[in-house]
């Protein structure tokens, strides 16, 4: 595109917009014809970060009887430790706000030496019963580890991680694939303690925004929690007691909605939007169906695109009205 | 040509780059903003996630529009249902055109899903039309797809609208190819690679004699298109299975037979990767670099379907260090570049473009599962889930 850029440059420096200035110095640093593979590497490197566990991971699982344990627990904890030294090398230690590394490799480091450790966990768990037979210890050791790493490294992935291996104590998988492959749906029990949850992360978010602990920190918190909220309350919208749900949904809802523009994240208020929309118009069907509405169906159908229409006009209206509120319209 | 203002289209344009000039912080956002005020301009949605949702929307409109005229339709007449699927295809052609000159919408989400619904309606009107003994003639279908979209995307300039009519545009290609002629069969493989090597070359072509920005976006991506057809039209893996899929043995079951010309296609298979990549870094195309390297991936699929090198778990690993050495000589070797080829973010691209990814990735990838799952086995510890799986795209 560089030659239309230059143009579309050259368009706005003659129309006033841009001074003499800045128009010389973009077209200086277009001049130097840089191209940048920086976004590539770090991909190729978390690439092989990636494939390094995955098949760490899976050589042990198979050959979990033959090599001799010691030997492999030996070979993983020396990994997992010249890994973690590195990293506490070169971190300049715990902050309350972030705290970046000076260099990019270091993230993938930890990301390695965490992911190693809960194996390492697991491992010794599955082989020892070192944690004992209690339910669930050992998923709670390889999540403190997880959080500890990610508030002392400032590192997100780790975060999620340990996001994850909370709700696995609690019994829920709160990885992506899992939310929305919905075993929440056969499990009632399972649904409250998601909703739960994704409440607790919520008041959790509150307080730290409160003191001020690693600020960044909360959009993936809020997505998890809202994510959970949300399939939590579909789901039982969708079962024999639902009426509640619809309140809950609505009220979480209303203040996700709010602090979306405060936060100003997209991704939040769309699917704040999304998920009130869906639990909206399942609340109404259900409502209808309680008082047997079926005998007015053909009206029903005829009413959908003036509805449709309706809901197209209202959205419009919600994406004009977060624009301007954030006021920062290079919301893309 | 096009169906919209041309000034307020032209602003489109010189907005995307003052916004790209904001991000790279040579312009101030206050100057941003003044600009944005005093160029009028066609409304558009540039993030994906209110376009996607107005997309959704639009469909909803679209099906129940279509939906209440079929209930009138229903008591008016009972046999001459093609009328009404032209019908439809119609108002969806109408209300794009009138959201297009009267309502300024371009790339609105809206716009998008009521041009795609009317060339999905055409096309299965023209399917039902032209249809023999119950069975469709696929070929006057893609045939009208290639022409339908080529001729909307030149007019309304839509994006989607290109990528289908490149691939209506292959499809009527590739079917014309193995259906109508004799030998068909044996010389599809090279008539691809003749097809889009030609279009490769057509498409730079007029992308370097562009004078104007409109069509630019969609020439780069049958550039794009291109380059991935012919790779995949040689790759050896593509052509034995799929040589195999279209010999009468494929319904016996079995093992796919070696193909005619192997040793060509290998040569093809191992080149062109390595040819892309080259060519990406001496022309700096990130474009050819994203599509020579997930070809190379491609490639070493294709080599371990066939031959039995390692188990993958060794190759997983040993893979993993020796990208990761590669990496990190790479990035030593660029990172004091000042010009050309370099490490350092460059600041009209976002450095943090992949960070919510690999957040995701991480969290579906590794995350940790229950130990005990409800009434089942107590055996599974997630030290790792190392169960594949994707990415579903949620920030």
């Amino acid at each position: 595109m560089a030659n239309f850029e230059e143009k579309a440059t050259q368009t706005l420096f003659d129309k006033n917009h841009i001074t003499e200035e800045q128009f010389e110095s973009i077209r200086a640093y277009r001049g130097l014809n840089l191209f940048s593979i920086h976004n590539e590497l770090k991909f190729l490197l978390y690439l092989s970060m990636l494939l390094f566990t995955s098949g760490i991971g899976i050589l042990i699982y198979q050959n979990i009887d033959t090599i001799g344990h010691t030997a492999i627990l030996g070979l993983l904890l020396s990994v997992t430790l010249v890994c973690f030294y590195f990293c506490f090398k070169t971190h300049p230690g715990f902050k309350k706000d972030e705290v970046p590394f000076p260099n990019p490799l270091y993230d993938y480091l930890v990301l390695t030496a965490v992911i190693l450790s809960c194996t390492f966990v697991g491992y010794l768990q599955f082989q020892y019963q070192t944690f004992g037979t209690h339910y669930g210890l050992a998923t709670l050791v390889a999540t403190i580890i997880s959080l500890f790493c990610a508030y002392y490294f400032d590192n997100k992935s780790v975060l999620s991680i340990g996001i994850t291996g909370m709700a696995a104590y609690l019994g829920i998988s709160a990885d992506p694939k899992h939310i929305f492959e919905n075993e929440m749906i056969d499990n009632t029990y399972l649904s409250y303690v998601g909703l739960a949850f994704g409440l607790t992360l919520l008041l959790w978010v509150l307080y730290t925004a409160k003191i001020n602990l690693k600020k960044h920190f909360n959009l993936v918190y809020l997505t998890f929690s809202q994510h959970l909220i949300g399939i939590a309350c579909i789901v039982n919208l969708c079962n024999d007691f639902w009426f509640p749900f619809g309140f809950v949904l609505g009220v979480a809802f209303y203040y996700f909605y709010n602090l979306s523009f405060q936060i100003r994240s997209i991704s939040l208020f769309i699917f704040t939007v999304l998920y009130g929309f869906i639990g909206m118009n399942i609340f109404f069907v259900r409502v209808l169906d309680s008082i047997h509405f079926n005998d007015f169906f053909e009206i029903f159908i005829f009413t959908t695109p003036f509805y449709f229409i309706g809901s197209i006009i209202g959205f419009i209206k919600l994406i004009k009205h977060f624009n301007k509120k954030t006021s920062d319209d290079s919301i893309r | 040509m096009t169906a919209y203002d041309k000034t307020l289209l032209d602003n489109v344009y010189l907005e995307e780059e003052a916004n790209r000039l904001k991000k790279s912080g040579f312009i101030s956002a206050e100057q941003y903003q003044s600009i944005q005020y005093q160029l009028p301009r066609l409304k558009s949605h540039n993030n994906i996630f209110f376009r996607i949702g107005l997309f959704f929307l639009g469909c909803m409109l679209y099906s129940s529009i279509c939906g209440m005229l079929s209930l009138f339709g229903l008591a008016i007449m009972d046999d001459a249902y093609l009328f009404f699927i032209y019908l439809f295809a119609v108002i969806g052609f109408g209300a794009k055109e009138f959201m297009s000159r009267e309502m300024k919408y371009f790339g609105f989400g809206l716009d998008d899903s009521f041009i795609l619904g009317a060339i999905l309606a055409l096309l299965i009107a023209v399917g039902l039309s032209f249809e023999e003994n119950y069975s469709p003639n696929y070929l006057i279908v893609t045939i009208a797809m290639a022409i339908v979209s080529s001729v909307a995307y030149l007019r309304y300039l839509n994006l989607s609208l290109a990528l289908l009519a490149c691939f209506g545009i292959t499809g009527s290609v590739a079917y014309f190819t193995f259906e109508y002629l004799i030998i068909g069969k044996t010389i599809l493989p090279f008539v691809m690679l003749l097809f889009s090597g030609s279009c490769y070359f057509i498409s730079k072509k007029k992308l370097q004699n562009l004078t104007a920005p409109y069509y630019y976006n969609g020439l780069k991506l049958a550039k794009g298109f291109c380059l991935i057809l012919f790779y995949l039209a040689g790759n050896y893996y593509v052509v034995r299975e799929l040589n195999f899929s279209l010999s009468e043995y494929y319904y016996y079951g079995g093992q796919s037979t070696e193909i005619p010309f192997a040793l060509f296609f290998w040569a093809f298979t191992i080149s062109v990767p390595v040819l892309y990549l080259y060519f990406s870094l001496k022309n700096k195309d990130r474009m050819l670099l994203w599509i020579g390297f997930l070809s190379l991936c491609f490639s070493i699929f294709t080599y371990k379907a066939y031959h039995h090198v390692l188990p993958p778990e060794a190759a997983l690993t040993i893979g993993g260090l020796l990208l990761f050495a590669f990496t990190y000589f790479a990035i030593k070797k660029t990172k004091h570049n000042e010009t050309g080829i370099t490490f350092k973010p460059d600041r009209f691209a976002d450095p943090n473009a992949f960070a919510n990814l690999q957040v995701l990735v991480a969290a579906s990838q590794f995350g940790l599962k229950p130990e005990v799952k409800p009434e089942e086995s107590p055996m599974e510890f997630g030290g790792g889930g190392f169960s594949g799986g994707g990415s579903s795209g949620e920030f």
